[in-house]
């Protein structure tokens, strides 16, 4: 079934067509650059930026196939309203004038489901961890509806972490790629900062007083202080430190052999080793996706998106926006 | 009335919080400044606690605002805003309607789209690894009500 994606939840402007879990087009208009001389996201410039990209994202993405979509899959949630107002209000029209199905997803379910457009999705009950500037969660995914939340950051979200230390740091935005591109080469030991939780019995995270740390280290060490780039390694061996083992545990705790790594802090190169490397030990199956699939993309919600209608869900042109939409709900 | 309270730890801003939020009537604003990584977080944490909401509470700085009716309490987060206009884009009015208490993060970026009666607290850096020295301020009348707010406060600080 050729189904449409929408997705405008946060600084992606995307639309994909997808048949099956064959990507056909995964047009994604990004506002990062925009956005940066701000140092994150601003809802009113989203929403606009929004508003301006998504017809033409759409007429390329649909410019992929000679036929019709005969289902339209959409983001309604989490993320910015106004911003998911935009796609779903798109999302609504067309499937009325098409007279076709619509189908609503939560964007961070559909980072779980990414790699089914690469025929990579493990079979159910799988492990995912999804991390994202929003989001930082680790669950079990036994079914397209049928979705435990295991453990979630209990303060900032990973991405977050990463763009509020790279701020901190006088580094640009997004924190995520500055950070982890000077890492590569410098000292994760320079400076020992907290892995918070790390011994907490639970799997939950917290990254806020690592962010504390950094900002502390940096007051007090002054002209003292290691260079920018080995702090920068360091904050992220602390956090991803955590990360890591709490993911291999979880999947040892539930007994889950598949591991699927998603969001767009999966782009993170050091987290996927670190993390591929702990899975392989324990003998975890670990799966990520491509870079463009790993960032919010439309291909993705339509890969559940057509999941879900199989299932038998189905969205009324009443279809309300869920900002803090919980993942599994 | 202006003063300040030293908080020695974490656990110690978010008993000041809850004391806090216990205080607090919808239709109150909260407006909280400080660096990174001082504990506005924490001790709005702590004001959903004292208004009987376990869960948990997270940076809202992606969603900019987030609700927890529960504790009839709005964490809203300006971080990544750079005027009141956007922070009114982004949906505030809705929570500025006297039914909801309002703590909102980094308020010094979005003032213009808040009420001008308001409770300030800065919560700055102190000298030791865990201080932190949290300054209340109000304005815009709050007809002594403040006072007692304060003094329970001082009780759970130093």
């Amino acid at each position: 079934m050729l189904t449409l994606g929408v997705e405008t939840s946060c600084d992606e402007s995307s639309a994909a067509l997808v048949d099956g879990d064959r990507m056909l087009s995964n047009v994604i208009a990004s506002q990062v650059d925009l956005h940066a001389a701000y140092g994150g996201v601003v809802p009113e410039i989203a929403a606009r930026a929004h508003v301006e990209a998504i017809v033409p994202v759409l007429g390329e993405a649909l410019s992929a196939a000679a036929g019709r979509p005969g289902l339209v899959a959409v983001t309604v949630g989490p993320g910015l309203v106004g911003s998911l107002v935009v796609g779903v209000s798109v999302a609504k029209g067309l499937a009325w004038s098409w007279d076709v199905p619509m189908v609503a997803v939560n964007h961070v379910e559909a980072h779980a489901f990414a790699p089914a457009l690469e025929g990579r999705l493990p079979a159910f009950p799988f492990l995912a961890l999804v991390v994202s500037g929003g989001h930082t969660l680790l669950a079990e995914v036994r079914g397209v509806s049928d979705m435990e939340v295991l453990g979630r950051t209990l303060d900032d979200a990973l991405g977050e972490a990463y763009d509020k230390v790279a701020k901190l740091l006088g580094l640009g935005y997004p924190g995520g790629p500055v950070i982890d591109g000077l890492s590569a080469d410098a000292d994760p030991r320079a400076v020992l900062f907290p892995r918070a939780m790390i011994g907490s019995g639970d799997l939950n995270f917290s990254l806020s007083g690592l962010k504390t740390a950094v900002s502390r280290y940096v007051k007090q060490a002054g002209s003292g202080a290691a260079p920018v780039a080995d702090i920068a390694a360091s904050f992220q061996a602390a956090a991803l430190d955590v990360v890591v083992r709490k993911t291999v545990a979880a999947a040892l705790e539930r007994g889950l052999r598949d591991v699927v790594l998603g969001g767009g802090v999966a782009c993170n190169r050091k987290l996927r080793s670190w993390l591929a490397e702990e899975c392989a030990a324990q003998g975890l199956r670990l799966v990520f996706p491509s870079p463009e699939l790993c960032t919010d993309n439309a291909a993705m919600v339509a890969a559940l998106g057509h999941r879900r209608f199989l299932e038998g869900f189905r969205s009324g042109l009443d279809q309300d926006v869920y900002p803090g939409l919980a993942f599994g709900s | 009335m202006d003063l300040v309270i030293r908080s020695d730890s974490e656990e110690r801003t978010l008993a000041l919080g809850r004391t806090l939020g216990a205080a607090l009537d919808p239709g109150d604003v909260v407006c909280l400044e400080g660096e990174l990584g001082t504990g506005k977080t924490v001790l709005v944490r702590g004001m959903a606690r004292g208004r009987g909401y376990d869960g948990p509470v997270t940076s809202p700085t992606f969603i900019i605002i987030n609700p927890y009716p529960a504790a009839t309490l709005c964490h809203v987060d300006a971080y990544r805003l750079s005027d009141g206009e956007q922070l009114v884009e982004a949906g505030i009015d809705d929570f500025l309607d006297g039914c909801w208490i309002c703590a909102v993060e980094w308020a010094q970026r979005v003032r213009s789209a808040l009420p001008s009666k308001r409770l300030t607290v800065s919560i700055a850096f102190g000298a030791g690894e865990n201080e932190r020295l949290i300054k209340v301020r109000e304005s815009g009348g709050w007809d002594g009500r403040l006072a007692a707010v304060i003094r329970e406060m001082l009780k759970d600080g130093g």
